[in-house]
């Protein structure tokens, strides 16, 4: 799985743009699927018939991730951008990225250090000083290369540390590569294995493959915050890095159904599945648009913890991997014991 | 000799100020055909000499640095995060999100520097707190610590790639120069010169010019060139910056003796070499600065290749400056003749 992992983080697919990831995985999941559906917005809606007289399972990964969207092309040939999704701009300085259906490449400059005022070197960075650079230097040089409305994303870099993988779009291709292993299984549940679009914009993507799909129950299978990190206090955690699958009670965007989820914690502990609680109600995920779309549907949110995540080096733990896959495949086994 | 291959493959080996060793290795064996001697000097500066076969020669020392600025391991604690120190002016900026290798003593461990995600950013984390930035190995403490240790040094690992015409990296600064002065050589492989050439790969440019100063005693040149980068424009910045591309950058002010630098301008123009002026009234913050009062004083002068994003893994410069700069620096050594008259009668 692994292998799918650094196949799929390597591949380029901002929130909008989602087309070689869904190409991707459309490959991969087509002898495990009785039916595949490529809606309007481009969600991926593959359904696994299961027996009759249990309820319908909806699981979900999001395919898009965080990147950029070229929003001018100076005289001098750079790029003006937006962020699509949520990117700290302090992480842009020095980044490598690819441009456009052609993946160009473009870096992130800002000003040398030493020709930086005293205000520009205290470390505030903001968006609207920033550009691509992309080794051109006029405009019409550069609009050979690369047009406004090009989407733009970090430059694929995977990378094994010990027992960590590292790179960009771990959020949430982790996801889209254990979604993939589990339909591999058979499950007496119907279940709809959903890889959607445009969660980082807004969980656009799953709203309109929840309407369509009325499910009973959803499971959202995702990277979650980590601040298991140096510069941050213990109370200030949301989730310890290492420690196993998260289960999410709540966050900005839902509320997992209550049973469900402290069953499932408990089921999964006397399994010895390394299971951990979210601590802080922060960040959100698909199942906000799941828990509320067609009248509404019991959900859960299940992920791992990522360290440094919506950055091209998210960090994840194999282990931890590992865990939210025997997880997500109790809770489908289970029908999540409700 | 090609030229995109060679600023590759000298900027990403791996140097910072005081842990030259690898990269003056590289270099020797690099410019070993090109030279009639090669050594590595007490400081690990790298001297590469040319010969003319003129008994006492005039000699001519052509100087870049080969350090690069980087970071230090200041601790590493329980949980194996590994804090650090700069080392000749790195942009702690530049660093979230970056991948890095620490150099121990017998493996390289490869690591990030992560920052507190946007989701949970708190008030203090506008700006960057860069006492606050940490090395995340993925490793144990247990494990690390038989790795590494403080005082290690620690690079950017990052390749350089070639944008169109450009090529973007770390280390341009100043590994791009000392691919121009091989280039030179390279060149000058099967041409007799009236001066003997003393071709310097300096150490600890950045943190304090010390090589180029005590090559420069060393050798005692007759005239000595250095080249180095300076800025270039940028959409954030047009002060004391030049176009990138439009060719080197010769230096004109108190650093610069004024007999060598009129001789550089009167090669340029003579093989229609394009270059630019640069008016700098003091120090010029390279090894010229050193170089020119070594010993009983030596007549200098400063080439500069026009660089975006100085002191970053994104340093980026043209490809066409780089092969400008090796060909004014072969005409300008193929122009001198053995008592260097014409560079030392100049009008002033």
């Amino acid at each position: 799985m692994q292998g799918m992992i650094e196949e799929l983080s390597n591949l380029m697919g901002v929130s909008g743009a989602e087309k070689d990831v869904r190409n991707y995985i459309l490959e991969q999941i087509k002898p495990y699927a009785t039916d595949i559906t490529v809606d309007t917005m481009g969600n991926v809606i593959a359904f696994k018939k299961g027996k009759a007289g249990y309820q319908t399972i909806m699981v979900s990964a999001h395919m898009d991730e965080v990147g950029f969207i070229i929003t001018d092309i100076t005289d001098k040939g750079y790029l003006k951008f937006a962020t699509v999704g949520g990117i700290d701009p302090k992480i842009l300085v020095s980044k490598r990225v690819k441009v456009g259906k052609d993946k160009n490449d473009g870096v992130i400059g800002i000003k040398a250090i030493h020709l930086q005022s005293k205000e520009e070197k205290s470390g505030k960075v903001s968006l609207k000083n920033l550009y691509i650079d992309i080794g051109c230097s006029k405009k019409e040089e550069a609009e050979k290369k690369a047009s406004i409305g090009d989407y733009a994303g970090f430059a694929p870099r995977y990378m094994t540390l010990g027992n960590n993988i590292v790179s960009k779009a771990l959020d949430d291709r982790i996801g889209c590569a254990l979604l993939i292993e589990l339909m591999k299984d058979t499950y007496d549940p119907d279940v709809y294995f959903c890889f959607t679009v445009q969660e980082e914009v807004g969980l656009r993507g799953a709203k309109v493959a929840t309407h369509r799909i009325k499910p009973d129950f959803t499971i959202a299978v995702e990277t979650t915050t980590c601040n298991d990190v140096a510069d941050a206090k213990e109370h200030e955690f949301s989730t310890i890095y290492g420690a196993g699958a998260v289960l999410t009670l709540m966050d900005r965007s839902s509320m997992s159904d209550a049973k469900m989820i402290t069953n499932l914690y408990k089921k999964a502990k006397s399994l010895g599945i390394p299971v951990q609680y979210k601590t802080l109600a922060k960040g959100g995920n698909d199942t906000g648009a799941m828990q509320t779309a067609a009248g509404g549907a019991k959900s859960v949110s299940l992920s791992i913890a990522c360290k440094y995540i919506h950055s091209p080096v998210c960090m994840a733990n194999k282990e931890d991997i590992h865990s939210l896959y025997s997880t997500v495949k109790l809770c489908i086994k289970e029908g999540c014991l409700s | 000799m090609e030229a995109e291959k060679l600023i590759k493959e000298l900027t990403e080996l791996r140097g910072i100020s005081g842990s030259e060793k690898k990269v003056a290795d590289a270099v020797c064996e690099i410019v070993r055909p090109l030279c009639d001697e090669v050594y590595q000097n007490k400081l690990g500066s790298v001297v590469a000499i040319k010969h003319c076969g003129i008994e006492n020669a005039k000699k001519v020392m052509i100087d870049a640095h080969i350090d690069e600025i980087g970071l230090m391991v200041t601790d590493i604690d329980k949980k194996g995060f590994v804090s650090f120190t700069e080392i000749g002016g790195t942009d702690m900026k530049t660093l979230l999100a970056s991948v890095v290798t620490i150099h121990g003593q017998d493996e390289d461990v490869t690591g990030i520097i992560g920052s507190i995600p946007p989701h949970l950013a708190r008030k203090e984390d506008e700006t960057i707190k860069t006492d606050k930035l940490a090395i995340d190995t993925g490793l144990t403490y247990d494990v690390l610590k038989e790795k590494i240790e403080i005082g290690d040094p620690i690079t950017f690992d990052y390749e350089t790639i070639t944008m169109g015409n450009c090529m973007a990296g770390k280390t341009m600064d100043d590994r791009a120069s000392v691919a121009a002065m091989i280039l030179c050589l390279s060149k000058l492989q099967n041409t007799k010169l009236n001066v003997d050439v003393y071709m310097v790969g300096a150490v600890q440019e950045e943190v304090g010019l010390r090589g180029a100063i005590t090559a420069a005693y060393e050798i005692n040149p007759d005239l000595a060139i250095a080249i180095d980068v300076c800025h270039a424009i940028t959409p954030d910045n047009s002060d004391n910056a030049f176009e990138m591309g439009k060719g080197i950058v010769l230096t004109m002010g108190p650093n610069i003796h004024t007999g060598v630098y009129d001789h550089l301008v009167k090669t340029a123009k003579d093989y229609n070499v394009p270059y630019q002026i640069e008016a700098c009234g003091g120090d010029t913050g390279t090894d010229a600065w050193g170089i020119q009062i070594a010993q009983n004083g030596i007549p200098t002068a400063l080439l500069s290749l026009p660089l975006k994003y100085m002191h970053s893994s994104v340093e980026t410069l043209a490809i066409s400056d780089v092969k400008s700069t090796a060909r004014l620096l072969e005409f300008a050594l193929k122009e001198m003749s053995e008592s260097l008259e014409e560079v030392f009668s100049c009008k002033e």
